[in-house]
């Protein structure tokens, strides 16, 4: 028996997006928020979702979090990680994505650990493995 | 021979303002605050008082309809649901909306 696993989510959409904005947002993409940092930068995370056919079609609540010096640089890293985002539909070494949703986006709020101005969005995205055999 | 259905817009949206939409919205955005209290994280030992308990219910009209709305008058929620550069999102209410059948507005 062979099992079929999801493809990681978070990995696939890091790295595409990371491939997507390189030259636009110097401070990356990452899974948490880095220890040593440059601005502007985004961080992605899972924050839940469904299989919508399981073990096949994944539908994820992505949140990204854009981070920047000042409000308008916030703003424009999450408007960038939107535009990347809608732009991601497509095949990956890690998975298909087929579609991007807006659920919740632009949402001012202030980070008070670090004080930095920072913008939520979360989205809907559906992933499935690359192939059948994967 | 066709028929051709018309419906009566004015009559939808005086139902989608009716008492018995309101209470019925009120209904399901109990279920939702029932579930964020029972999933919601506790510490006992919070001097600032305790986002569990801090979830309340309202019925409003919104683009002519009654709709319910579950918010949290913790003034740490927001922190909470959608985490810091130091804490991770707890997504609380969010996830006490998808447990309920519903999703929040895009």
């Amino acid at each position: 028996m062979s099992l079929r696993l999801l493809p990681d989510l978070e990995q696939l959409l890091i790295g595409a997006l990371n491939s997507e904005v390189a030259a636009m947002l110097p401070g990356e993409v990452h899974n948490e928020f880095p220890r040593n940092y440059v601005l502007p930068l985004a961080v992605l995370t899972r924050a839940g979702g469904e299989g919508m056919v399981p073990p096949w079609l994944d539908r994820a609540r992505v949140q990204v979090d854009a981070y920047g010096t000042t409000w308008e640089q916030a703003r424009d890293a999450a408007a960038l990680m939107l535009a990347a985002l809608h732009d991601l539909p497509g095949t990956y070494e890690l998975g298909i994505v087929t579609a991007v949703r807006d659920e919740n986006v632009m949402q001012h709020s202030p980070d008070p650990p670090t004080g930095l101005p920072r913008y939520v969005s979360i989205v809907s995205v559906w992933v499935h493995p690359a192939s059948a055999g994967s | 021979m066709a028929s051709r259905f018309r419906p009566n817009t004015a009559g939808i949206l005086a139902f989608g303002r009716s008492e018995q939409m309101a209470t019925a919205m009120r209904r399901r955005a109990e279920v939702v605050r029932a579930v964020a209290e029972s999933s919601a994280p506790f510490d006992p030992e919070d001097p600032d008082g305790h986002f569990r308990d801090s979830f309340e219910v309202a019925v409003a009209e919104d683009r002519g309809v009654a709709v319910g709305i579950v918010y949290t008058t913790d003034p740490a929620g927001a922190y909470i649901e959608l985490g810091t550069s130091d804490t991770p999102a707890h997504h609380t209410l969010h996830n006490a909306l998808a447990a309920a059948g519903l999703r929040t507005r895009g």
